[in-house]
């Protein structure tokens, strides 16, 4: 664990013992919580703070003793490459957010967690006519394999404001894609944030219906 | 740590980090100015001026240890306008200290 990870465990043990359904939370380490639930079994959840979270930072987490059933990146917006997920999966361990792991803890198993935002685009993807394959490429890029068309890399936001600021970073962190979808309903990007795209070749699509009816049509 | 805590905190780093940019305004707001004891986050919106200020302000969050998750907003007063955010989300500036003449909108 790195210094930056220390205050993480400390952090999160009060948030947890919040909750109805656990009933003790023991820290083993500033990055190790031994957490007892109610309805099911006792845990050991991991904690760190990452702005960037690759397969390499997520085995070198999970070499120290005890290993976690779930990893939580308490740092906001931070970014998880398609390795780190893929090494999450294959070894079994839940990856996620803080909010994640709080919603993890009320299912039986967490080392399967899905995130809701994730569950949301797969089985859109899944059940859409012109789809016939995606592969999620980090925790907001999917490439989408479709029938008779080209493929595209559509990156997801889901922001209540989406800006200018988010959508130049968006690009500056993510590299490269065809479209950002802001699948959030109660939100329009700002005017700002539809000039960020302007002449990057990328299309901003401000409504998820919107989207799926895009995926329909040739735009790359 | 409180949020009395995090605020002195956020607002030194405001303080601290003032010279490097135009001009700025930090807002609270969201659940952590709510009453739960325990929020998960702090919500923080920061009113900038040019885009290199905007590439400033993201990246010095990236880099730099805060021991509580920051979940930052970055928005031109005109974005904020559009939004009517700081009205709508009740924000409560914490810097620079409320002065009526010198606002950045």
């Amino acid at each position: 664990m790195g210094d930056n990870d220390a205050w993480t465990g400390p952090w999160a043990s009060p948030r947890l013992m919040e909750r109805k359904d656990v009933t003790a939370v023991k820290s083993l380490s500033n990055s190790r919580l031994q957490v007892a639930r109610k309805d099911y079994g006792d845990c050991i959840v991991g904690t760190m703070s990452v702005d960037r979270l690759t397969g390499d930072v997520l085995r070198t987490f999970l070499e120290e003793d005890p290993k976690p059933i779930f990893v939580a990146n308490i740092r906001t917006a931070a970014i998880v490459t398609g390795d780190a997920i893929d090494l999450a999966k294959s070894l079994q361990v839940g990856l996620g957010g803080f909010g994640d792991l709080q919603r993890a803890l009320s299912q039986a198993t967490l080392s399967t967690y899905v995130d809701p935002e994730t569950q949301f685009i797969t089985r859109a993807l899944s059940q859409h006519t012109k789809v016939s394959n995606y592969v999620q490429l980090d925790d907001r890029r999917f490439r989408i394999e479709r029938k008779g068309l080209g493929d595209v890399v559509v990156l997801f936001l889901n922001d209540y404001e989406l800006s200018a600021e988010h959508v130049r970073d968006a690009i500056a962190s993510y590299g490269a894609f065809d479209a950002i979808v802001d699948k959030n309903p109660n939100s329009e990007p700002s005017k700002g944030a539809f000039a960020a795209v302007a002449h990057t070749g990328i299309e901003l699509i401000g409504t998820w219906s919107s989207f799926l009816g895009e995926l329909n049509k040739r735009w790359t | 740590m409180d949020l009395a805590e995090a605020t002195r905190l956020l607002k030194h780093i405001a303080s601290s980090i003032a010279s490097h940019v135009t001009e700025f305004e930090w807002y609270l707001f969201g659940s952590c100015l709510g009453p739960k004891a325990f929020p998960n986050d702090l919500d923080l919106l920061i009113l900038y001026r040019t885009d290199e200020d905007a590439r400033y302000l993201r990246s010095y969050f990236r880099s730099t240890v805060i021991p509580f998750p920051v979940d930052l907003l970055l928005l031109t007063s005109e974005e904020e306008v559009e939004f009517n955010f700081i009205e709508t989300q009740s924000a409560r500036r914490i810097y620079p200290a409320q002065d009526p003449s010198a606002p950045i909108r």
